[in-house]
């Protein structure tokens, strides 16, 4: 863009916000303590709800004896899935384009089977918080115990039981990836490098828990839902399709939330109970989970383990990357972006932007009954990056090589772009190696490993950690739209513009 | 996570509140700061049908120094504690512990009366008031009974209080000449639980320790007053003297693996934590250079 | 049922006069029956910090106090102390510096920030690290809020006579 004859180009201009710090507007509300949580609303009849969690992993649900608990002053009423049942409709976590992923319908409230330790049972409505607990407390659950499915690297054997007998077994998803020559690869290699990656279970911890007010107003056949989300027009459409209800019917707020990093993008059994539990009682229900329940029923991610091989030549050619994935994600795919989409990544990531064409990946996805996984902030990015450096690391080591050097001979270079990775996924102007130079000289690596030598001869051990890393950016409707899931956004705004009256 | 319900009385004395506790017997909790109670309640572990509110009685509160003790009262706020001129100088262990406990807001409401009686094995006072050779203060139906330290704590979350009785005080006798203190503690952040803490009390001589008190706590279910610190006392302390001292520690302990440290850890912070103790009492930095092996 | 008892109390420097269940906490009458949502809740055992509030002066967790604990303290809430303009170069710098993004633990953080300086006119980082810590933020990362509040501190020496 050529300058004008005053030397300023568009950015300079006043009114540009290129280059200058703009503070949020909405920072004022917050720092006042006057933000518009979900969790800090009332509505007039608003009632709340705690939900009776179940104390078992796998279980059949015999009985449900609430008689007591609806006796104690407060309680509005304490409905069972069944019941709930007759006014929202179950839902399965599946999406077209993830072929062959299939998982079990589940239920705003477990009806005979209750999946995980946490899944609720049943609801119990009253007018506090408080008093809903105590009537929780006495609500008496008859549970007929089932044998649990929690190591994921048993899940797929013939003597586990199944945990939906209508899907044939405990396999969500399998997706395999061959691509180039690994084999041949693998033989041209001067060292072949195995190990495995274990991650544990992560989840978001957002400061404000997950917080829902539905309220249906039965006159006019309009359900409002106040709710900390993610995406309001997934709300929308999904409470709309599984309460029977046209889209102009329900209408979504959402103004300030607490954090969510991936937690609350999701469709919860809970938020959806309280959708029904407005329709049925035909007054606002509120639901905030607390901190316990949150740990308990928030999606948890990233419970994967990876074993994965790497190919090296003496003089540091990276020859291939291979890796099978195990993770186990709970009893259901969540609704309605999938819980496959996590091992689907790794899939796409491990390998990075590293130049050898051969690459092999198994990824399987099991039930278990542990609580539901799903995306959480980076989705598949630090496993795939710890896996993919991790075993490029234990390549250096394996041929006495540094770690940066071997990051050097094979990171795709500076002006190697467009390319495309063995996955399938597009790079374009990346810059791993101005990158690295920069990050050498900025902290002076040969100083810092001269200094690590030296402690290490007084017993003071010193690490130097690199990784290179790849980041998806723009996913857009090819990620979820395409496989149908309905988190569309279509939306309309009218804008009136008004003189002032003189 | 709320609290079941419960009645509340405010105690109007001490005899008023031994009244309250002797007619519901455990039924009934005490409520001081509420720092530990209150976190129980909420997560319903515990549901005391009666909750007597001790926090207006006048009694309990207060800093006196005597000649030969210094008395604090049971509802001493950690706070108190960290701005008293009279801790500063007679008790200054517990003015650097105190540091260590929990966060500013806790430490505003927290007592030290609440916090003996609630006896975590993981919490900086206990161990202190071993250290100190205090005296824990107790009143009930038969009067006072006036309790050592060492055998207040008897094990997680148990004193030598019944539940008819009240901490009323704490008494630590005078420090004599030539006193000093250590206090350190290993914790994931400031403020946390310990993984491993020590607190000491000695008096040291030239180079050489006449008393010698190091309390490990979070290595069990209680306070532990080292009884390897007795190698140490009354002679040349020399690095191989030390390490067997430490040695000799980590023998002494039966600490608990969890998810914070494995029991070979807790061991190994111990040994490091009196080494560093005895080098920084003695002013012997070379000590503390040879590290516990 | 138990027996709901009489306090009297101030909040933000006015007499409120209530009638409470001795299990409702502090931090819930704030919020339900003052309607001071400012004061939020995010753990209800004393860990988060977001609960902070001042009681007589001092910062506590109105999430462990009981409301009839509060019986003729004077409370502020984070609505006073904003509303005062005790805290608006705090609030300033944390607008300055981002040191926000969510704002669940901003009352609480702003809170024990102004605690802090009100006893420390320049604490170092650690010590504001320290003071600190017993409040958690999801969102930031926390270099930002310690940069507004060693801003706020230096500033405030400045400006002193």
């Amino acid at each position: 863009m050529s300058p004008a004859p005053d030397g300023l180009s568009l950015l300079d201009r006043p009114n540009s916000y290129i280059g200058k710090v703009v503070p949020r507007p909405n920072l004022e509300r917050l720092m006042q303590g006057r933000g518009l949580y979900v969790s800090d609303m009332e509505l007039p009849r608003m009632a709340h709800v705690v939900f009776l969690r179940s104390p078992h992993a796998h279980a059949n649900i015999v009985a449900i004896d609430a008689a007591a608990a609806r006796g104690i002053p407060g309680v509005i009423a304490v409905v069972t899935g069944r019941e709930l049942a007759m006014v929202i409709t179950p839902w399965v976590g599946v999406l077209s384009h993830l072929k062959g992923l299939k998982s079990a319908p589940q239920h705003a409230i477990a009806i005979d089977h209750v999946c995980w330790q946490g899944e609720a049972v049943a609801a119990v409505v009253a007018t506090s918080r408080a008093v809903a607990e105590d009537a929780a407390e006495i609500v008496s659950v008859e549970y007929r115990e089932l044998e649990p499915v929690t190591d994921m690297r048993t899940a797929l054997d013939p003597e586990t039981p199944v945990i939906h007998p209508s899907l044939g077994d405990n396999l969500a998803f399998e997706r395999q990836l061959d691509v180039g020559a690994v084999d041949q690869a693998f033989a041209d290699s001067d060292a072949v490098v195995e190990a495995e990656f274990v991650f544990g279970r992560h989840t978001g911890v957002t400061l404000e828990p997950r917080a829902v007010v539905a309220d249906w107003n039965v006159a006019e056949t309009r359900l409002t839902i106040y709710q900390g989300t993610q995406a309001p027009h997934m709300v929308q459409n999904i409470a709309a399709l599984h309460l029977g209800l046209q889209d102009s019917q329900v209408r979504v707020v959402c103004k300030d939330v607490g954090g969510s990093f991936g937690i609350k993008v999701h469709v919860y059994a809970d938020e959806m109970a309280t959708y029904a539990l407005s329709k049925l009682l035909r007054r606002p229900i509120k639901f905030v989970a607390d901190r316990v329940e949150s740990f308990n029923t928030d999606i948890h991610a990233r419970d994967h383990r990876c074993k994965g091989r790497i190919g090296v030549k003496r003089d540091g050619t990276i020859t291939a990357f291979e890796i099978d994935d195990l993770t186990g994600i709970g009893p259901y795919s969540m609704y309605p972006r999938t819980s496959a989409i996590e091992a689907n990544q790794i899939v796409n990531l491990v390998g990075g932007a590293y130049l050898t064409k051969n690459y092999r990946a198994r990824a399987r996805v099991v039930f278990q009954n542990k609580n539901v996984m799903c995306q959480y902030r980076g989705v598949g990015h630090p496993i795939a990056c710890s896996v993919t450096e991790g075993l490029v690391d234990l390549a250096a080591s394996r041929i006495g090589m540094d770690p940066v050097e071997i990051r050097r001979r094979n990171l795709v270079p500076d002006d190697g772009y467009p390319c495309a990775s063995p996955a399938g996924l597009k790079f374009e102007l990346l810059s791993h190696h101005a990158a690295i130079n920069k990050l050498m000289s900025m902290m002076d690596y040969d100083a810092l490993r001269a200094e690590q030598a030296a402690l290490r001869r007084s017993n003071i051990h010193r690490g130097i950690g690199i990784a290179s890393f790849i980041e998806i950016t723009n996913p857009s409707a090819a990620f979820y739209g395409v496989g149908g899931a309905r988190i569309s956004s279509q939306d309309g705004v009218a804008v009136r513009s008004m003189r002032p009256a003189r | 996570m709320k609290a079941s319900a419960f009645s509340y009385a405010r105690a109007t004395s001490v005899g008023n509140a031994l009244e309250l506790l002797i007619a519901h017997g455990d039924k009934a909790k005490v409520l001081s700061g509420g720092q530990s109670l209150m976190p129980a309640m909420n997560l319903r572990l515990i549901s005391p049908e009666l909750i007597v509110d001790i926090g207006e009685l006048a009694e309990l509160q207060g800093i006196s120094v005597s000649r030969d003790v210094v008395r604090i009262g049971a509802l001493t706020r950690h706070v108190d504690l960290a701005r008293s001129p009279e801790i500063a100088t007679h008790a200054p262990l517990l003015a650097q512990a105190i540091g260590h406990v929990a966060h500013p807001a806790i430490r505003n409401r927290g007592t030290i009366g609440g916090s003996l009686a609630h006896a975590d094995p993981a919490s900086e006072l206990p161990a202190c008031m071993v250290a100190l050779r205090a005296v824990i203060v107790v009143s009930g139906q038969h009067g006072e009974r006036r309790i050592a330290a060492a055998d207040f704590f008897t094990g997680i979350y148990q004193t030598a209080l019944t539940a008819q009785e009240l901490l009323v005080a704490v008494e630590l006798p005078a420090l004599p000449e030539n006193s000093a203190h250590f206090f350190d503690e290993f914790a994931r952040r400031h403020g946390d639980y310990a993984i491993v803490g020590l607190a000491a009390q000695a008096i040291v001589r030239g180079e050489v320790f006449l008393d010698f008190r190091p309390v490990l706590f979070a290595v069990g279910d209680r306070p532990v007053l080292a009884k390897a610190a007795s190698r140490l006392v009354h002679r040349p302390v020399t690095p191989a003297l030390l390490a067997e001292a430490a040695a000799a520690l980590a023998a002494e302990l039966e600490p608990d693996g969890d998810q914070q440290a494995s029991v070979s850890m807790r061991r190994h912070l111990a040994k490091l934590l009196l080494v560093r103790c005895a080098a920084a009492l003695l002013d012997r930095p070379d000590l503390a250079a040879g590290g516990a092996g | 049922m138990t027996i709901p008892v009489a306090i009297s109390l101030h909040v933000n420097g006015e007499a409120v006069e209530a009638r409470v269940l001795p299990r409702l906490n502090l931090a819930d009458f704030l919020r339900e029956q003052l309607q001071l949502t400012g004061t939020h809740v995010g753990c209800e055992h004393g860990v988060c910090g977001a609960c902070t509030v001042r009681v007589n002066g001092d910062i506590v967790r109105s999430c462990l106090t009981l409301a009839v604990q509060a019986d003729r303290a004077s409370v502020e809430t984070i609505e006073g102390l904003s509303d005062s303009g005790e805290i608006a170069d705090l609030q300033a710098a944390f607008r300055d510096r981002n040191a926000l993004q969510c704002g669940f633990c901003t009352p609480g953080m702003l809170m024990a920030a102004q605690d802090l300086l009100k006893s420390e006119s320049s604490p170092s980082r650690q010590r504001i690290r320290e003071h600190l810590a017993g409040n958690y933020c999801r969102c930031t990362g926390y270099q930002a809020i310690i940069d507004a509040i060693e801003t706020t501190a230096r500033a405030r020496i400045g400006r002193a006579p």
